[in-house]
């Protein structure tokens, strides 16, 4: 074999080879799913509904009342103050 | 939380398909490929700084601030009206929800801290929520109107 046989049996092929066998690997998505398209106001509300809370921070008074007052009192004895507005 | 004690946590046949209740009692759950995952549609940045500027209201203040974000309903006050009972310690609380369909925000405060949170503080929140929202943004609303809350509530 000629130099040139050897290097483009040992090196050629194999460096050919990988390149299809990585070529291959972009082909895919490279996570098994897809994000959720980022939601801008305008857009449909299509999620569950979302209730975020700094539930680790400590009030003063976490431990006020039996904790089922808030059950068994009528919703709108909780309320203090109220607004509402549109855009 | 007040959502009232349910038995069990974990009904096992209303569990979707593809999720299994294992003997521990966790949920184990499959991710089938190309679906969707179950997060929110907001970047990271976005929720570090809704996160961030809920911790330091609250740790400021003293008082629960937590934002809903989800339908209210048609009657969008009433629809605020019947989740705020079922928010993180009501009565001591400020509840900022958004109807994005409805293009409402809703302001409630627990009847502990009506002093300190009255109807002009939350009308405060209101309004630099709605100048936000009216550019499009929904989490800069969301974190300048916590912040002018929290900056016009009285210290404890």
């Amino acid at each position: 074999m000629s130099i040139l046989e050897t290097l483009a049996v040992f090196v050629g092929i194999p460096a050919v080879v990988t390149a299809i066998i990585a070529g291959l690997a972009f082909l895919g998505s490279p996570i098994a799913g897809k994000h959720p398209t980022h939601f801008n106001l305008g857009d449909d509300w299509t999620h569950a509904p979302v209730l975020w809370s700094a539930t680790d921070e400590v009030t003063t008074h976490s431990h006020h009342g039996s904790g089922h007052a808030e059950i068994e009192a009528a919703p709108a004895d909780l309320i203090g103050g109220r607004s509402s507005g549109k855009w | 939380m007040a959502s009232g004690s349910r038995y069990p946590a974990v009904v096992e046949s209303e569990l979707p398909f593809g999720a299994v209740l294992t003997t521990s009692g966790r949920v184990s759950a499959v991710h089938r490929a190309g679906e969707e995952f179950p997060e929110l549609p907001f970047t990271e940045k976005e929720l570090i700084r809704l996160d961030d500027a809920l911790t330091k209201a609250t740790r400021s203040t003293k008082v629960r601030f937590n934002v809903y974000l989800g339908d209210l309903g048609a009657d969008t006050g009433a629809g605020a009206d019947a989740i705020f009972p079922t928010t993180p310690e009501p009565e001591r609380s400020v509840l900022i929800a958004v109807s994005p369909n409805h293009r409402a925000v809703e302001i409630r405060s627990g009847k502990d801290v009506a002093d300190r949170v009255n109807d002009r503080i939350s009308q405060l929140g209101v309004t630099a929520a709605v100048a936000s929202f009216g550019e499009g943004d929904l989490i800069d609303g969301l974190v300048a109107a916590i912040r002018v809350m929290s900056a016009a509530i009285s210290a404890p």
